[in-house]
């Protein structure tokens, strides 16, 4: 008994098997192929062709949209670029300067609005557009609300605070990186390690960055890392996007896994205008990935340079305190010679001979005034000499018996021998006559 | 330090040992033999460092979850 069930479920499949290969032409598995007969259209034809679709469609020409504002820039021609989006879809949307200039506010990011105006196709670029005339602000969108909403709760949590941000390794030398193994992102970080500071190990915790997997994968990448242990410092970075791109950034779930993570974290995610809540978070809030990768590791290139430095000035240095000790050591030397004992020794003879010398002359001049008083002694007694004036023609009268000088004619008597000397000898004589002067 | 001791540091010490030495030889206090001794460590260390960062290569591994949930670091295939 055949199974009818079975029966109908096979000839279903097989029925839907023959309408597809009737649909796309025979030879499932041969390759399409190209030849001269078939018409070809130039990308240009194409996209032309679309336009006239979307210009001929009533429903586009003129149409209010509302949604949330992002990516607002105005260029300084003065058109307005920026997209309109909601939870499920994004529309881009120009608006000229002629009609940029008529608003009344300027539509900014997380604004919700309606606008107004007509869809077509920008063709240069391949891309529909929508060409906005009008813009009626209706209130502040719900994506930003909901990241207003978080930063300030997680703010009043003091998950924010300055006192909970860690110091970053000064050497670290294991990195963890959490982004796409695939993204531009961590080739930026790459290159940047690699010029930097090639001595550092990183190690990359893969995760999608965008879309619904990206915020759980960014928790378990962080994760990861810290079950792994030993890394030093992290970085979570994305390239830059579009906001929605970076909602991930913005989750709850990795602004938690970021604050726990047990080694520093360094954020570096979009460019220098984007802020999310994992930045707010992070130990250290770098404004792009490569930022970010240079905040965390010393510059070696510098270190190296600041090396040379160092042992320049430190060459200098001893080659001065050396220069300082020869020349300590020539005024030791000269010090030294001064307190040789022979030196000493010399001295002393030379000291003796000089006293030798000065007792000498000191005698020799002694000598010398004695000679010369000496000699006016002798001078003097010469001239102090009876006999002297004896030669003038005088003599000397004496009493022959006694001996006395006969000064006076009182001493004198009649008949009275005398010795009368003269200056040649004496004579002998008899007093005949005495006679007392008046 | 002796030579074979320098030659097993890495770099952040050496460098931390550098700036040291650096700092010791600036006070100026000291003996001629220990001054020239720590000139020659500080150019030794100098050298080192710099070979280091010259012949550093950046290592990247990857981390995957391997069979039931531990983590397993591979080398990173860059493509």
């Amino acid at each position: 008994m055949p199974n009818l069930f079975f029966d109908t479920l096979v000839d279903a499949t097989w029925f839907l098997h023959q309408t597809i290969i009737k649909k796309r032409g025979p030879g499932l598995q041969a390759e399409l192929c190209y030849n001269d007969r078939m018409e070809v259209k130039s990308v240009t034809q194409v996209t032309q062709y679309i336009k006239t679709l979307f210009d001929g469609d009533e429903e586009l020409g003129d149409l209010w949209v509302e949604g949330e504002v992002s990516s607002f820039s105005r260029a300084s021609s003065g058109h307005c670029y920026f997209s309109l989006k909601d939870i499920g879809s994004e529309l881009r949307c120009v608006m000229w300067r002629t009609q940029s200039q008529r608003l009344l506010f300027l539509p900014g990011q997380g604004d919700w609005v309606t606008a107004h105006g007509y869809v077509s196709v920008y063709e240069r670029g391949g891309v529909y557009q929508f060409y906005v005339d009008a813009v009626h602000r209706r209130g502040v969108g719900a994506l930003w609300q909901a990241f207003q909403e978080l930063r300030d709760r997680l703010q009043a949590e003091g998950l924010f605070d300055e006192a909970r941000k860690r110091p970053l390794p000064e050497w670290p030398r294991r990195i963890g990186v959490v982004t796409s193994p695939t993204g531009a992102a961590f080739r930026d970080i790459l290159n940047v390690l690699r010029t930097r500071y090639a001595l550092a190990h990183v190690v990359l915790s893969p995760s999608p960055v965008q879309g619904v997997l990206a915020p759980l994968g960014l928790v378990r990448a962080v994760q990861r890392l810290d079950e792994l242990g030993d890394i030093d410092v992290v970085i979570v970075a994305r390239g830059g996007g579009s906001p929605e791109d970076l909602a991930a950034f913005n989750d709850e779930r990795v602004a938690r896994a970021v604050a726990g993570c047990r080694a520093p974290v360094a954020s570096g995610v979009g460019h220098e205008t984007d802020f999310t809540i994992t930045d707010f978070v992070a130990d250290l809030r770098a404004p792009t990935p490569s930022a970010a990768a240079a905040a965390v590791v010393p510059d070696a290139r510098r270190l190296l340079a600041q090396i040379g430095e160092t042992v320049r000035r430190l060459t200098l240095l001893v080659n001065e305190r050396i220069a300082g000790w020869r020349e300590l050591l020539a005024r030791e030397e000269r010090l030294l010679g001064l307190h040789d004992p022979r030196r000493a020794l010399a001295e002393q003879r030379q000291r003796l001979d000089d006293l030798v010398r000065r007792a000498t002359s000191a005698v020799q001049h002694h000598l010398s005034l004695a000679r010369m008083r000496l000699d006016g002694c002798q001078a003097r007694l010469e001239a102090l000499n009876p006999r002297l004036v004896l030669g003038r023609g005088y003599a000397v009268v004496q009493d022959k018996l006694s001996g006395t000088i006969i000064k006076s004619a009182s001493r004198a008597w009649p008949g009275q021998e005398l010795r009368i000397d003269v200056h040649d000898g004496h004579l002998g004589a008899k007093v005949t006559e005495v006679d007392p002067g008046p | 330090m002796d030579a074979s001791r320098i030659e097993s540091l890495s770099f952040e010490d050496s460098y931390a040992r550098l700036e040291q030495v650096i700092q010791r030889l600036e006070e100026g206090d000291l003996g001629l033999e220990e001054s020239i001794a720590l000139y020659e460590e500080g150019v030794k260390l100098a050298e080192q460092c710099g070979r280091m960062l010259d012949d550093a290569e950046l290592r990247v591994t990857q981390l995957v979850s391997g069979l039931e949930d531990q983590v397993d670091e591979v080398p990173f295939e860059e493509g």
